[in-house]
């Protein structure tokens, strides 16, 4: 009796390896596959460069040295520089803005009429944001005027030190 | 034994700080580029105007160093100016050069004004004479007497001197025809004051 118990449990077994093994049939059979190419992830730019060196002009448009210039009351001189804004991006947006920092002036405040840096796209003043590559110039004018009176501010100076350009990134709609 | 106030307070501000931190670091956390120009330095002309007298032949820079006019004698116990008698006249000039080192136009003129003249040791020369001034290009026309005109407060104002040139004023003294002999030997003092001014030789400008 002990072993036909023995001969029932094995044959358990084996119609059970059997059974997996029909199962095991069934992935011999259909079978699909199929591959998607999602493509490549471009990223954007944003870049602020200088085109050139920055140029002075007097009032009448024509250029000057500014290192050998010397001004009288009644000179406008100008400061033009031309910059190269580059954004790409479909969600991308800036703002540009410009500063002055570490102006110096020796002249009589009075005296003079020094404006803060002025951008502008084709002669029109920027208006933040940007969307798009753009020539941006930015302009400082700088006027000695002709109410000076006496020999007041002979030979004063005044040093603009540095204006900064600065190109951020701004949130838009699906960025986050 | 709840969590004291004091301790309560600072961990909401530890909170709102960490968190406003947080959303300011979000806004860095975007694209951003920088360029930078340096326009440099704008300094001013100077404004020099020399003088040279005649006949003493002194110089000097209209404004001194320390800022105060500068005075020219135009004649000198060694240079003086001829005897002067009645109905005749005796000349002297001044010239200035325009010495400023503006980048740009720069042109000036020069102004002699009313003429202050003093006896000199109590004499009444001073009432016979009359002080005339004529704007010329070199001192040799001095000597000519055409074209001189009283100096009077309205004064004599030469023609536009540009950057490094030189403009020529004339003076006549004259006695009058009618100056009695008593005034011999009298002598005057004569002061002219003189002014340089900048004219707007500026395109479109001095508005």
């Amino acid at each position: 009796m002990k072993n036909s118990a023995l001969i029932k449990g094995t044959a358990a077994i084996a119609v059970g390896a059997a059974l997996l093994l029909g199962g095991g049939g069934t992935l011999a059979s259909w079978n699909a596959a199929d591959n998607a190419a999602p493509g490549t992830v471009v990223a954007g730019d944003l870049n602020v460069v200088k085109s050139g060196a920055g140029v002075w002009t007097d009032r009448a448009g024509n250029p000057v040295t500014i290192s050998t210039y010397k001004v009288v009351p009644g000179d406008k001189l100008t400061y033009t520089q031309v910059l190269d804004v580059t954004l790409t991006g479909n969600k991308m947006a800036a703002n540009i803005t410009a500063a002055g920092t570490g102006a110096a002036n020796g002249f009589t405040a009075a005296n003079v009429v020094v404006t803060d840096p002025v951008l502008k796209v084709a002669g029109v003043t920027v208006t933040n944001p940007l969307t798009t590559s753009k020539t941006v110039t930015a302009t400082i004018t700088f006027e000695f005027l002709s109410t000076t009176t006496g020999r007041a501010d002979v030979t004063a100076t005044y040093n603009f030190g540095n204006v900064a350009f600065t190109l951020e990134q701004i949130m838009q709609d699906g960025l986050a | 034994m709840g969590i004291p106030r004091s301790l309560r307070a600072a961990a909401l501000i530890a909170a709102a700080v960490l968190l406003g931190l947080l959303t300011v670091q979000g806004t860095y956390a975007l694209w951003a580029a920088n360029a930078s120009a340096t326009p440099g330095s704008v300094s001013a002309a100077s404004f020099n105007v020399s003088l040279t007298g005649m006949p003493s032949g002194q110089t000097t820079n209209m404004t001194l160093a320390g800022g105060q006019a500068a005075s020219l004698a135009l004649t000198t116990s060694g240079t003086p100016l001829a005897a002067l008698g009645p109905g005749s006249a005796v000349h002297s000039s001044v010239s200035a050069t325009n010495n400023s080192d503006a980048g740009g136009q720069f042109s000036i003129s020069i102004t002699a004004g009313a003429p202050t003249v003093t006896n000199v040791g109590g004499g009444s020369l001073a009432q016979y004479l009359t002080v005339s001034a004529k704007n010329v290009a070199t001192p040799a026309e001095c000597s000519t007497t055409t074209g001189y005109a009283q100096l009077t407060s309205a004064g004599l104002t030469t023609a536009a001197v540009p950057k490094a040139g030189t403009t020529v004023v004339c003076f006549e003294v004259k006695l009058s025809s009618t100056a009695p002999s008593t005034l011999k030997g009298q002598a005057v003092s004569i002061s002219i004051p003189l002014t340089a001014s900048q004219l707007c030789g500026v395109p479109s400008g001095c508005a």
